[in-house]
C-alpha cells in the first residue's frame, strides 16, 4: 500500500513514475476499483443507451462490496420492475407478470450489449488474477484472468493510465483469448469526490455496430443494510 | 372490497409524495382484456382495469423503513357486476442489517419452477376464470407477518398469517364471504423457509407450512329448485404442507426443482360424503437455457400424486424480435399416459415503451373422466385473449 500512495503521489506531483518502485499487477487492479468505485459500499443511476435504435434504459444500482448488488429499473416503462439481485456469482431476476424473483443465468443481458456484470461488478480485484502485460510511460497493459467460475468475462485485458490509474479501455476476451466485446471508458470528470469515468462504450468485437454506452449519471457512497439484498427487495 | 375502504386506501397512495422524502416510487397500469370462448362464442372476459403501486422509504439508524401500497381496480365491460378494487399490497416494511419484518397485506412466493406454482403456499388463489394463471393477477394477497432473517447463506423465514383468507372461486360456489375469510376465525396459518445458498451455487429451500388447502376442492350444497342447477360449497380444511425448493445455475443453463407434500388435504365431495382428505405430492422438475440472443427455451417434468399418479411434461420458449418491438412466447403441457394437452401462444407487440397489445390463445384437450389427467374440466373451452396495457 505504501508503495502504492508513493506511485499516486509521485503521478500527482508529476514526478517520473519510472524513478519509483513499479506497483505490481494487483496493485494497479486496486487503484483502477478506486478510480471506478467510490466506496466499498455506494449507489449510482446509470443510463443505458444502444446505438441504432432509440433504445434507453435508466437503472439504480445499489452495491455492497464485492459480492452483492440490486439493480431496479426505472426505465423504460415496460421493464419497469424488471430487477435483479447479484450475490456472488448467482444472480436472480424479478418477473412482474408472476411477481416472483427467479433465478436467472449470468449471461442474461441487462440491455443491448451491456451484460448484468457490466452494471453490476464494478470491481475486478479480488475477482480477477492480474499480470502486467505492457508498461511504459503511456499506458500500463494488464491481463486478468477469472479466478472463479461463474463470472461475466472470463479474461479481461486492461489499458491503464499510469498515474491516474484511470481505466483507458477493456477487453473482454473468451477462455481461448477470443475478443468478445471491447469497453471504452471516457467522460471522466469529478464525481463522488473524485475524477472517474463516468461513460463506458461497449462495443461487440465482431458486429462493431453492436454498441451500448453505459452513463453513469450519478453516484455516491452509501450504507445498506445486510437484509436489502435478498429477493424480497427486488420486486 | 367497499368502495369507502378502496378510495382511503387509494388516498393513503396518494398521500405518500406529501409525506416522505427521497426514495418516492410510484407507477401506473392501465388496461383492458377481452377473452373469447371458441365453442360457446362467449366473452368470458371484458375488463377494464387500473393498478398504482408506490413505495416510500425512510433511512434509519443501520437499515430502512418502507410503506407499501399496491391496489388495483376493474370494472366489467358488460355491467354485469360492480367494479371492484383489490389489494396487492398494503404493508409496513422494517429492513435492518440482519433481519427483514413485514406487516400487512402482502404476497410470498417460494417456488422456483413455472407455469403451476405447487410451492407458493402461503397466499391463496383466484381460480374464478381458472385459465387465467398470471400469478400477479390470481394469488390473493393476506394480511400476514413476515420475518426473515440473515445469517451470512442461511436464511431463515417465518410466517404468521393471523386471519386466513380462502381460495376465491367461481360461482355458483357459495364463498365463506366476499372477502374469501375462512369461516373457522381464529385457525391462523403459520411456518417458515429456511435456504442456504451453497458456494456451489446451489439454492435450497426447505419449506413447511400449515394452511387452509389451496386447491379448489368442493362439496355439493343443494340444487336450485328453479333450474335444477348443482350449487357447490368450498371446502375448506387445515392442510400441513413440507417442501423442497432447489434451483441452480451453470453458464447459460438454470435447473429448478419444486416438491412439496400436502398432508390431509380434502377432496371434491357430494353432499352424502363425510370430509375426505388424502395425501398429495406434487414435484416439478426443470430446466431452461438462456440463447445468444436473450431468448429462453426451457423444458419441466410434473408429478401429482394422490389416489393415482399424473405426469406431464411441459416446454416454454420465448424470444423478443424487431428491436424488441415483439415478443413472442409458447407454453405446451402435455400429458405422460393421460390425455392432458394445453398449447399456450402468446404474441405480444410493443408500441412503445408504455403501450403494449398481447395476444394469447389457449388450446385445451382433457379426459372426459375426471381422474384422468388435469384438464378435463377445461376441455374445449379453447379461447384467445387480447390484453392492452399501458404503463406509465
Amino acid at each position: 500500500m505504501k508503495k502504492l500512495m508513493a506511485f499516486v503521489l509521485a503521478g500527482v506531483l508529476g514526478y517520473s513514475p519510472a524513478a519509483l518502485a513499479k506497483p505490481t499487477a494487483e496493485e494497479v487492479v486496486r487503484a483502477v476499483d478506486e478510480v471506478r468505485n467510490p466506496a466499498d459500499s455506494f449507489f449510482m443511476k446509470v443510463e443505458v443507451a444502444d446505438a441504432g435504435n432509440d433504445s434507453r434504459n435508466v437503472f439504480e444500482v445499489s452495491i455492497r462490496g464485492n459480492n452483492r448488488t440490486l439493480v431496479k429499473t426505472l426505465e423504460p416503462a415496460r421493464d419497469r420492475g424488471r430487477n435483479l439481485l447479484m450475490l456472488d456469482e448467482e444472480m436472480w431476476a424479478y418477473v412482474p407478470n408472476i411477481r416472483r424473483a427467479v433465478r436467472v443465468s449470468l449471461g442474461q443481458k441487462l440491455s443491448g450489449q451491456a451484460a448484468n456484470g457490466d452494471i453490476s461488478r464494478m470491481r475486478w480485484s479480488g475477482d480477477y488474477d492480474a499480470v502486467i502485460e505492457k508498461e511504459d510511460a503511456k499506458v500500463i497493459v494488464i491481463l486478468l484472468t477469472a479466478r472463479k467460475k461463474g463470472l461475466t468475462y472470463e479474461k479481461i485485458r486492461a489499458s491503464i493510465e499510469p498515474g491516474t490509474f484511470h481505466p483507458i479501455q477493456a477487453e473482454f476476451l473468451s477462455p481461448s483469448g477470443k475478443p468478445l466485446k471491447l469497453a471504452k471508458y471516457a467522460g471522466f470528470k469529478p464525481i463522488a469526490g473524485r475524477v472517474r469515468p463516468t461513460e463506458i462504450q461497449i462495443q461487440d468485437a465482431v458486429r462493431e455496430n453492436d454498441r451500448s454506452v453505459v452513463k453513469v449519471l450519478s453516484m455516491e457512497p452509501r450504507q445498506f443494510p445486510e437484509s436489502l439484498f435478498n429477493q424480497n427487495a427486488l420486486r | 372490497m367497499k368502495p369507502g375502504l378502496a378510495f382511503f386506501l387509494l388516498a393513503v397512495i396518494a398521500a405518500f409524495p406529501a409525506a416522505g422524502r427521497a426514495e418516492l416510487s410510484t407507477e401506473f397500469e392501465a388496461g383492458q382484456q377481452l377473452s373469447y370462448r371458441f365453442n360457446d362464442s362467449e366473452f368470458t372476459r371484458q375488463r377494464f382495469y387500473l393498478s398504482g403501486k408506490s413505495e416510500q422509504a425512510w433511512a434509519i439508524a443501520d437499515g430502512t423503513f418502507a410503506l407499501n401500497a399496491s391496489l388495483r381496480g376493474f370494472v366489467e365491460a358488460t355491467g354485469e357486476s360492480e367494479a371492484e378494487v383489490n389489494i396487492r399490497s398494503l404493508s409496513a416494511v422494517l429492513s435492518k442489517q440482519k433481519f427483514r419484518t413485514e406487516l400487512g397485506f402482502q404476497e410470498v412466493p417460494w417456488g422456483e419452477t413455472f407455469g403451476f406454482y405447487i410451492a407458493d403456499l402461503v397466499n391463496p388463489r383466484d381460480f374464478s376464470d381458472a385459465l387465467f394463471n398470471e400469478m400477479a393477477w390470481t394469488r390473493l394477497a393476506v394480511f400476514a407477518l413476515n420475518t426473515q432473517v440473515f445469517l451470512e447463506r442461511l436464511t431463515l423465514q417465518f410466517i404468521l398469517t393471523p386471519v386466513p383468507r380462502l381460495n376465491q372461486l367461481p360461482e355458483p360456489v357459495i364463498a365463506a364471504n366476499s372477502f374469501g375469510i375462512a369461516d373457522t376465525r381464529g385457525a391462523a396459518e403459520y411456518g417458515g423457509r429456511a435456504s442456504y445458498l451453497f458456494e456451489s451455487g446451489l439454492d435450497l429451500g426447505l419449506i413447511y407450512f400449515r394452511h387452509w388447502n389451496r386447491n379448489p376442492a368442493l362439496q355439493l350444497a343443494s340444487v336450485d329448485p328453479a333450474t335444477g342447477a348443482f350449487i357447490f360449497s368450498q371446502v375448506a380444511s387445515q392442510v400441513d404442507t413440507v417442501g423442497l425448493t432447489a434451483s441452480q445455475a451453470s453458464g447459460d443453463w438454470v435447473f429448478r426443482m419444486d416438491s412439496v407434500l400436502h398432508l390431509n388435504q380434502p377432496g371434491t365431495v357430494s353432499t352424502a360424503e363425510a370430509l375426505r382428505t388424502s395425501s398429495n405430492w406434487q414435484t416439478i422438475l426443470g430446466a431452461d437455457w438462456t440463447d445468444s440472443e436473450g431468448g429462453n427455451w426451457g423444458v419441466q417434468y410434473h408429478l401429482d400424486q394422490a389416489d393415482r399418479a399424473n405426469h406431464w411434461v411441459s416446454g416454454m420458449v420465448r424470444r423478443s424480435f424487431r428491436g424488441r418491438k415483439w415478443e413472442a412466447e409458447c407454453f405446451a403441457f402435455k400429458g405422460l399416459g393421460n390425455p392432458d394437452l394445453w398449447i399456450q401462444p402468446r404474441l405480444t407487440w410493443y408500441l412503445n415503451d408504455s403501450v403494449s397489445w398481447s395476444l394469447r390463445s389457449d388450446l385445451l384437450t382433457g379426459s372426459d373422466s375426471l381422474n384422468n389427467g388435469a384438464l378435463s374440466s377445461f376441455s374445449k373451452q379453447d379461447r384467445v385473449l387480447s390484453w392492452i396495457g399501458l404503463r406509465f
